[in-house]
């Protein structure tokens, strides 16, 4: 059950990739938009040519692929994936707090208040 | 409507971080212990399905696009906390890996989309639930809420441009809210289409944020 689960949700999951990376507009959307009428959009270009791309899949593109629909999918995928697991992992230890509140493991015990700005994810 | 970096001055940058990260502390502190079991893959799942949703971008009239912004569905299903703590990661996940809106900016990004975005049309429904309401009237309460998600925090980030200096403030807002109060009506009926399906398959879903949010 959980398996088929996990199933239907990883292909509903490549349904979308699929879907944004075949038919999402390229046009500019509302925020840039106004900035092109006021003419300060390009403020945007000097700004990320002082810093450092870190950026791994900036642009919503999957590095080194050469078929745009299949980076951009990739990309969806990846960005999907990252959240999920980022937001579980965050559920999951918002959870523990529980257990350590009513005393069942005494790991978190006393460091409870001191860990909790550690979580913001930041 | 994710703001690059080199628009905001560093008073407003400071303002926005400083109101985000305290928004979102007290979001993980409320949220802390109080999860249920079903709670933590239904997050997960939520962000996952706003993060594909904000890359689809849909033509919206004079060669402008905009995108499903979420925030409204998230607080919705998940209550406002828990939505906005989704929301945030998104947007963090949006900033350091695929360069969507600046670092600078992150701030202003989250307190736009994570925070007045989970909070500006949850109200209604709120306000509408308590009053014993037909389904359609409650849908149409999540339509506006979902038009409103998307209309307040365009017009926050006119404010944050006017604020920073880098543009008039009153030209700014208005070209925002007219644009978003177009994408606001599409986030509006994808909103209302999802909370149907949702209602039809797991109608649970949308009585558990009426219990705990």
């Amino acid at each position: 059950m959980k398996n088929r689960r996990i199933i239907i949700g990883a292909l509903i999951a490549l349904a979308l990739s699929l879907l944004v990376s075949i038919s999402s507009s390229e046009l500019p959307d509302g925020l840039e938009m106004v900035m092109e009428k006021l003419g300060i959009s390009s403020r945007q270009q000097e700004a990320s040519s002082h810093s450092p791309n870190f950026n791994p899949l900036s642009e919503y593109r999957f590095p080194r692929i050469n078929s745009p629909i299949a980076s951009t999918a990739l990309a969806a995928l990846t960005g999907m994936a990252i959240v999920f697991g980022v937001v579980v992992a965050l559920g999951t230890l918002l959870r523990k707090y529980k257990d350590a509140e009513k005393g069942k493991t005494h790991k978190h015990m006393g460091k409870k208040d001191k860990n909790r700005p550690c979580n913001t994810p930041i | 409507m994710h703001i690059p970096d080199g628009f905001l001055d560093p008073k407003t940058i400071l303002l926005c971080y400083g109101i985000s990260v305290g928004w979102i502390a007290v979001a993980l502190k409320r949220t802390k212990g109080k999860l249920g079991e079903k709670m933590v893959p239904l997050m997960g799942v939520m962000g996952a399905f706003i993060f594909a949703a904000q890359m689809f971008n849909f033509p919206i009239a004079g060669g402008t696009s905009g995108h499903l912004l979420g925030s409204f569905l998230a607080a919705l299903l998940l209550g406002v906390w828990e939505g906005s703590t989704v929301m945030a990661a998104v947007v963090i996940i949006q900033c350091l890996v695929f360069q969507d809106g600046g670092l600078l900016s992150l701030g202003a990004n989250l307190l736009n989309i994570a925070i007045l975005g989970a909070i500006s049309g949850l109200w209604i429904v709120k306000l509408s639930s308590l009053t014993s309401l037909s389904k359609k009237m409650f849908l149409f309460a999540c339509g506006t809420g979902a038009w409103l998600s998307v209309v307040v925090p365009a017009a926050a980030c006119a404010g944050e441009l006017g604020l920073s200096g880098v543009a008039p403030w009153k030209t700014t807002l208005v070209a925002m809210t007219v644009i978003h109060a177009l994408i606001g009506v599409v986030e509006a009926i994808i909103t209302i289409l999802i909370i149907v399906v949702i209602d039809k398959i797991r109608p649970d879903l949308l009585r558990i944020s009426a219990t705990t949010s």
